[in-house]
């Protein structure tokens, strides 16, 4: 579960005050698939920073199963990203001096594996999404859909509880873009918890929870009923 | 640590390929110069104090002293060697001097003391021998010049072929103490006069027969020469060096004396008899027992010249071999701090690339936060980076180093007429070099490393 009480984040741009979020309170399940929905500059990116450990609130209490990620140190967000927490960026932000496979690797080596287990597991996973003759090529040598997919790939590859992705398909053609959602659909049905920022409306309509946000504030939101329905 | 941050670093180096070598490149000079001048320096060294290890550091030398006189404060009659100078000697005067006496009231400065006399009244002194030297006019059927010529004792000889470079006769046999005008002819000048054993000089204008030739000297060069000019001699080397600095000027005399190519040595009892108005300077030979302190019996010695008003200086090889090794070490400093300025500047060459790779890196660091690394971590890769370029530099620089001591060392010993001379090269200078130049990759690299570990994984993300 994870739960956000009152979050703030501000801003200080020379004299100026930017409140990023502010009065945000939210509760995502586990297993469930949350979609962030809102203009440009609406605080959703730094939302997804917030919950991921990658930036901290300046008020408010983040919680991720009860464990209250304020309180952590440096390092210890850092071992709650490599851990249990998967990034999934616009941008791809795949490493350009390492091939597809090492890129994979990395969260895994981070994490304490053992090299070889680290490559057997990358190779396992890229292969499952069909770049298994892809794996030693750089992101330079990728298309864009495939970059994207080795950066899902490294993202779930140590298995995190919770999947974060800023507009995923926001760099990539309507065909990849396809792929792209198809992969992350499949997060549904493998009990992963998920938040996805963006602004296709297809990631937003298979969602169990779409966020509205404006201005920092979580402005609506529709929950999927047991039914099927949003309400 | 299982996440490998030198093969992560490795990749960052392969990736800026043309920066990274100009950057090792810049620490490759100057630990090439460092590697270059320590041990050449080292080498220089060791080739002169083996000079003086040959010579063995318990010799003291006794040197008069030239245009300096020193009031007698003796005031007993003592058996010494002249009590005048060589001007007033007449040459029938010098054979036995043992009658001759001091009058301490009017102090007259003596040429020298008579190294039996000498041993008598210190009796830490085991052996003593004297040898004068001048320069004079010596002709062969083919050339003429002013070469140096050296008067050993028969004492001297035997007791201190160390001073005369060995001593080692190549061709011929050594002086026969009672046959007169024989000669032994240094290995060059034997070669440049055109002589051999059997055949006869003219010294002034007595002649000579050459009874022997000498081993070519395995040190420095000769500065005299017979080719007509007269070179630089023993005596002119004496004064000059005298008139500056006492171990400048000892170190200047063993110089002058080891080196034996281009000398002329005719037996001490015939010079003194008959060259003693071409001013012959003699220098008197002391070995001291083992055991006994050399400052000790330094004192004593003189204390004992003192008393009798002799002009003479002594200085001990010990003395000497210290004093040139405390200048070559101070040279050695200077070297290295200046080969040192090129490796700082090898430095903050490096310090600027890899503040220059932090900043391009800059989103791929927020990148390596976001999927788990640690500050630490992103510090760590950074300093091995750094590290890895100065370990390249020093490792490269040792043996572009190396390479260039060997050719240092050919250039200067052609150009010192040194045949015996290598760098010197110690596991310490190996390790010691290797070990800095990491340290200093990593320290040029601390400050970007530092930043880099620092950054806001957002604000990395953001950057383009």
């Amino acid at each position: 579960m994870i739960s956000l009480r009152n979050v703030y984040k501000v801003y200080h741009r020379g004299t100026s005050e930017v409140r990023a979020v502010q009065e945000f309170t939210l509760d995502v399940p586990d297993g469930a698939f949350a979609a962030v929905i809102g203009p440009s500059g609406s605080g959703k990116s730094t939302l997804l920073h917030l919950i991921g450990c990658l930036d901290t609130p300046t008020a408010g209490e983040i919680e991720l199963d009860g464990m209250d990620l304020s309180r952590l140190s440096s390092n210890g967000r850092a071992e709650l990203r490599a851990r249990q927490l998967g990034f999934v960026f616009q941008k791809f932000n795949l490493l350009p001096n390492l091939s597809a496979v090492e890129n994979v690797e990395l969260p895994l080596l981070l994490a304490g594996s053992a090299r070889p287990d680290a490559r057997r597991r990358a190779q396992a996973a890229l292969r499952q999404v069909n770049l298994g003759d892809r794996m030693l090529h750089r992101p330079a040598e990728l298309s864009g859909g495939e970059q994207q997919r080795v950066a899902i790939v490294r993202a779930l590859v140590n298995d995190p509880h919770v999947i974060l992705a800023d507009e995923p398909t926001g760099n990539l053609d309507t065909v990849t873009g396809e792929q792209v959602i198809r992969l992350l659909k499949e997060l549904k049905g493998q009990g992963k918890t998920a938040i996805v920022v963006t602004h296709n409306l297809e990631i937003a309509a298979d969602a169990d929870f779409v966020v509205f946000m404006r201005d920092g504030r979580r402005v609506e939101s529709l929950e999927r009923t047991s039914q099927g329905g949003r309400e | 640590m299982k996440f490998n941050l030198t093969a992560l670093a490795w990749r960052d180096i392969q990736s800026r390929r043309a920066r990274s070598w100009l950057t090792v490149l810049g620490v490759l000079i100057g630990v090439t110069a460092i590697v270059a001048l320590i041990s050449i320096g080292a080498g220089v060294e060791n080739a002169v104090l083996k000079q003086y290890a040959d010579i063995g550091y318990d010799v003291v030398l006794l040197i008069p002293r030239v245009g300096i006189s020193r009031p007698a404060t003796a005031t007993t009659q003592e058996s010494v060697k002249p009590a005048k100078t060589v001007a007033e000697t007449p040459p029938t005067e010098s054979v036995d001097m043992q009658a001759q006496t001091v009058d301490a009231t009017a102090p007259i400065p003596s040429e020298s003391v008579d190294p039996e006399f000498l041993r008598a009244r210190v009796p830490a002194i085991v052996d003593a021998g004297q040898i004068g030297t001048t320069v004079l006019w010596v002709t062969s059927s083919e050339v003429s010049g002013f070469p140096r010529v050296s008067a050993p004792s028969q004492g001297f000889l035997r007791k201190f072929p160390g001073l005369l470079g060995g001593y080692e006769i190549a061709q011929g046999r050594g002086f026969d103490p009672v046959a007169d005008n024989e000669v032994v002819l240094g290995a060059r000048i034997a070669t440049n006069m055109g002589v051999e054993v059997g055949e006869s000089i003219t010294i002034q204008d007595a002649s000579f027969t050459v009874v022997g030739i000498l081993v070519p000297y395995k040190g420095s060069r000769g500065a005299a020469a017979i080719s007509g000019d007269a070179g630089e001699a023993l005596g002119a080397a004496q004064s000059e060096a005298l008139a500056t600095s006492v171990g400048g000027a000892g170190a200047e005399i063993i110089r002058a004396l080891t080196n034996t190519d281009d000398t002329v040595f005719v037996p001490y009892e015939q010079a003194q008899a008959m060259w003693t108005d071409r001013s012959l300077s003699t220098m008197v030979a002391a070995r001291i027992r083992q055991g006994v302190s050399v400052v000790d019996t330094v004192a004593q010695i003189n204390a004992v010249l003192d008393a009798q008003g002799i002009s003479m200086t002594p200085i001990s090889t010990q003395a000497i071999a210290d004093q040139v090794q405390r200048t070559l070490g101070m040279v050695k400093t200077v070297l290295a701090s200046i080969a040192a300025i090129a490796l700082v500047v090898g430095a903050v060459g490096m310090m600027n690339t890899m503040y220059t790779s932090v900043l391009e890196r800059t989103r791929s660091i927020g990148v390596l936060k976001s999927i788990g690394a640690k500050d630490r971590q992103v510090l760590g890769l950074f300093l091995i980076d750094s590290g890895l370029m100065g370990l390249i530099g020093g490792v490269l620089g040792l043996g572009v180093g190396t390479g260039l001591s060997f050719l240092g060392t050919s250039f200067l010993a052609g150009l010192m007429g040194v045949t015996s001379f290598s760098p010197v090269f110690t596991p310490g200078l190996f390790i010691g070099v290797v070990g800095f130049s990491l340290l200093l990759g990593c320290l040029a690299g601390a400050w970007p490393a530092w930043h880099a570990a620092r950054l806001d994984p957002v604000e990395a993300l953001a950057s383009e």
